[in-house]
């Protein structure tokens, strides 16, 4: 039991990029903003699904394309960045550590970049297909067999990365 | 208003050092002297040990003359 409220402790942490203790404020924070960011989705996704279905796909495929890319910025871009901002906004992110801990705080900021990284990759590879799809550049097979678009979706994810790497390490204050 | 400030400096510790002891970060601390956030009574009860003082104490509103007229 223990080990599973560690993982589950540690889960919500890494998710939220929370560097502190994941003390009762935390959580509190937490949990206000999860439900928001779920009361937003669960009510979009239902307003989406009506409009896919009952507009979109009689459309063009361009529409169609176009309607799934917008859908899934706000979902899931939007959702990110809501919560990034509320979590920055209640000082969630600014890590306060001792000094000798400075190693342990590098590493945390890496794990956090590397979690930007996984994420914007695929986010940015699938809005290259999505587009190149809606504008016929590319047919599927096309896109699955150019070099460009990975590489491209690769530097966005790095450039995720570098910027929440860089931006962890400005927002933790030292204390001797 | 609560008197954790006042014990905290009579007891010559920083935010940072009361947070460490409870295993809370120091944002919510600050929040709790600056009467931003209600603490649970757990934490209450914490805030009170560490302080060496009891939740009477330490969180019994301290009249201001609006209150009290």
């Amino acid at each position: 039991m223990k080990f599973h409220n560690q993982i589950d402790v540690q889960l919500v942490k890494w998710f939220y990029g929370i560097p502190g203790p994941l003390d009762e404020y935390a959580r509190q924070q937490i949990d206000r903003i999860g439900n928001h960011a779920f009361i937003f989705l669960w009510t979009y996704t239902f307003f989406a699904n009506l409009v896919i279905f009952g507009f979109a796909i009689g459309a063009s495929k361009t529409v169609f394309v176009w309607t799934v890319v917008i859908n899934e910025l706000i979902t899931i871009l939007g959702v990110w960045q809501y919560t990034v901002f509320e979590i920055s906004r209640k000082h969630l992110l600014d890590a306060e550590i001792k000094a000798a801990g400075a190693r342990q705080n590098h590493r945390w900021a890496f794990y956090q970049a590397l979690k930007s990284l996984v994420v914007a990759t695929p986010i940015a590879y699938f809005i290259y297909f999505a587009i190149n799809l809606a504008m016929g550049t590319e047919t599927v097979s096309s896109f699955l067999l150019t070099l460009n678009y990975p590489v491209l979706s690769i530097a966005w994810g790095l450039a995720a990365g570098f910027i929440t790497y860089f931006g962890r390490v400005m927002r933790t204050r030292y204390i001797k | 208003m609560n008197r954790v400030r006042e014990y905290r400096k009579k007891q010559g510790l920083s935010q940072f050092a009361l947070a460490e002891r409870i295993g809370v970060a120091r944002q919510t601390i600050n929040l709790i002297e600056n009467d931003k956030y209600n603490p649970s009574l757990n934490l209450c009860i914490d805030l009170a040990k560490t302080l060496g003082t009891d939740l009477n104490t330490l969180f019994t509103a301290i009249e201001t003359k609006e209150t009290s007229d």
